[in-house]
């Protein structure tokens, strides 16, 4: 996945591709067609909806595949109940705090790894092994000591965090310019003061890389938790739909989840851009 | 004074090491202006970041004779303009900034530092800058800055790798007197490589030249030009041209090509 790319170039990348795809940064200025092109997506994704919606009328679907208004339908219903609030609550705090933790540790350990090569050396056999291992796999385990609590969730949901976070601070760290770091160190500069003038800024796109990265690791792990075990949250809520067959509530929590990853991803997009307006692949569209 | 006596520097290279600098000598008197010119690949980063403390020597001895001091690490009296500005400049910091964090501490004041950040820009004619991103600068504004953070450090001896190297022949040219003008009214003592013979010899009082790798000193051209420079006069003085056939004889006689 992801984690394992090691690239230097990986936030410029995935910066300058979004840069380049915001609507009316076109150069040729053609008004008419970046509108056409900002409402093609909506117009296919509504398509599609209607499709599925004529199919699962028409019995083409399985019963387990309900027509898109009975899933609206349950949605509105659904949404006002306590219930649902709850585990809504549940999901986002263990995203957050899983995030939080497992975002904070990444951080910390990809600076020292990054700033003493001597403790890379020791461990990167086993920080290269431990990354690949899905953090779902702890499950099992974390189950038996801590049993169904949101304990697990914020463990689990920090075990996805950390990786992408570590690497991308250790590639970070260890790609400031040589130019920089020497500059830091002719004019004096006390190690804490290049950390956080030198250090830190040039890291900071990786960060953002990695954030962004975890935040989508942490959202698939505590849901998958929640459905897996009973731990609560609107993972247990879609596993108990689901098995007691009530499609369109199922439905209706899985546009939820959906939902919540692409407002993070908003969410963060946003403070990249704010971030980082200084970074190459802002520079004119962000300013 | 600077002082550099056989200093020697290897890097570990593919298993055995690769020998750049294999006995450099020479001096830095208070107040001179000393270039120093070699063909590119020479060594010349290689040398500086030894005199600036910044790189471990394999032999030798570079010494600051006022303090006695020997320089194993970067000593407060040298500041630095590094080859590549666009890279030594931090593209997420002001301009303004980017002069100010070197002082931090050295002036503890914040009202002083902003004073003397203003001056240095006003020095390097980048008054009204301050608030500029490096990067919405063009070039030669870029080393201008570069010029402006090491002044403003106040430091007795200026190190400058190769500053004028990658901008146009006009701005290089104003770069050139700009750094005649500060050095005039600072009395700063400068140590400048290049591998540009007309520049070493425009600019300096001594000109260092050295061979190529492994590097050593071919010799020493003491430029008696009148001062104050001036890019038109100087360079038509037959004088000129003699000090600079007579780098470009020491240069080519060890063999290597060198842009002249
Ligand atoms: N950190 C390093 N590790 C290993 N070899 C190095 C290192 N830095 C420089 N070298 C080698 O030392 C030699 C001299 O490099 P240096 O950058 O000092 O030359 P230079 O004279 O400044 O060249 P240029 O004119 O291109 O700037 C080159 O062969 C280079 O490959
Ligand atoms: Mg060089």
């Amino acid at each position: 996945m992801n984690t394992g790319t090691r690239a230097a170039e990986l936030p410029a990348e995935t910066m300058t591709l979004e840069a380049e795809a915001r609507p009316g940064t076109d150069p040729t200025g053609r008004d008419r067609s970046s509108a056409a092109a900002r409402l093609l997506p909506w117009g296919t994704s509504i398509a599609l909806l209607v499709v599925w919606e004529l199919l699962s009328r028409a019995k083409v679907f399985p019963s387990e595949i309900p027509p898109v208004t009975e899933i609206a339908r349950a949605l509105i219903k659904l949404v006002p109940t306590h219930e649902f609030g709850a585990s809504l609550l549940a999901t986002i705090e263990q995203f957050v705090v899983g995030l939080l933790v497992g975002g904070v540790a990444g951080i910390v350990l990809g600076v020292l790894l990054g700033a003493v090569p001597l403790l890379y050396q020791l461990t990167h056999y086993l920080l290269d092994f431990l990354r690949f291992i899905p953090a779902v796999v702890y499950l099992p385990v974390l189950i038996l000591l801590l049993g169904s609590t949101p304990g697990v969730g914020y463990v689990l949901g920090a075990a996805g965090a950390i990786w992408p976070m570590l690497f991308q601070t250790y590639y970070g760290v260890t790609g400031v310019s040589a130019i920089l770091r020497d500059t830091g160190r002719v004019f004096g500069l006390r190690p804490h003061q290049r950390l956080l003038h030198i250090t830190l800024p040039a890291v900071s796109p990786f960060v953002a890389t990695g954030l962004r990265i975890a935040a989508s690791h942490v959202l698939v792990v505590v849901t998958a938790v929640q459905i897996i075990s009973s731990v609560a949250g609107l993972g247990s809520d879609i596993a108990a739909y689901a098995s007691n067959a009530v499609y369109p509530q199922m439905y209706a929590l899985l546009v939820v989840v959906g939902a919540l990853g692409v407002l993070m991803n908003f969410g963060l997009e946003r403070l990249e851009r704010r971030q980082l307006h200084w970074h190459t692949s802002y520079r004119e569209a962000g300013r | 004074m600077l002082s550099v006596e056989h200093l020697k520097k290897s890097y570990p290279h593919s298993g055995g090491s690769l020998e750049v600098l294999r006995d450099i000598s020479f001096t830095v008197e208070a107040g001179e202006f000393v270039t120093i010119v070699g063909p590119s690949g020479a060594g010349k980063t290689t040398l500086l970041r030894c005199l600036a403390g910044l790189l471990p020597r394999s032999g030798g001895s570079v010494t600051l004779t006022t303090s006695g001091r020997v320089v194993d690490s970067p000593p407060p009296e040298i500041a630095c303009v590094f080859q590549d500005y666009s890279r030594s400049l931090m593209p997420w910091s002001k301009v303004g900034r980017n002069v100010e964090i070197p002082l931090k501490n050295k002036i503890r004041e914040r009202g002083k530092r902003h004073e003397q950040v203003e001056r240095a820009l006003r020095e390097v004619d980048l008054d009204g800058f301050a608030d500029s991103y490096p990067w919405q600068l063009s070039g030669g504004m870029q080393q201008r800055v570069a010029i402006a953070r090491a002044l403003a450090y106040r430091p007795e001896f200026l190190i400058m790798d190769e500053p004028f190297a990658s901008v146009d022949a006009q701005t290089r040219a104003d770069l050139e007197d700009l750094i005649l003008r500060v050095r005039h009214d600072a009395g700063l003592t400068i140590v400048l490589v290049t591998h540009d013979i007309d520049e070493a010899v425009y600019l300096g009082d001594r000109v260092v030249v050295m061979s190529g790798r492994p590097t050593t000193v071919v010799d020493t051209v003491t430029v008696d030009l009148p001062r104050p420079r001036s890019q038109i006069a100087t360079k038509a003085l037959p004088r000129f041209a003699e000090l600079r056939t007579e780098v470009l004889k020491l240069i080519t006689r060890d063999g290597a090509e060198v842009t002249a």
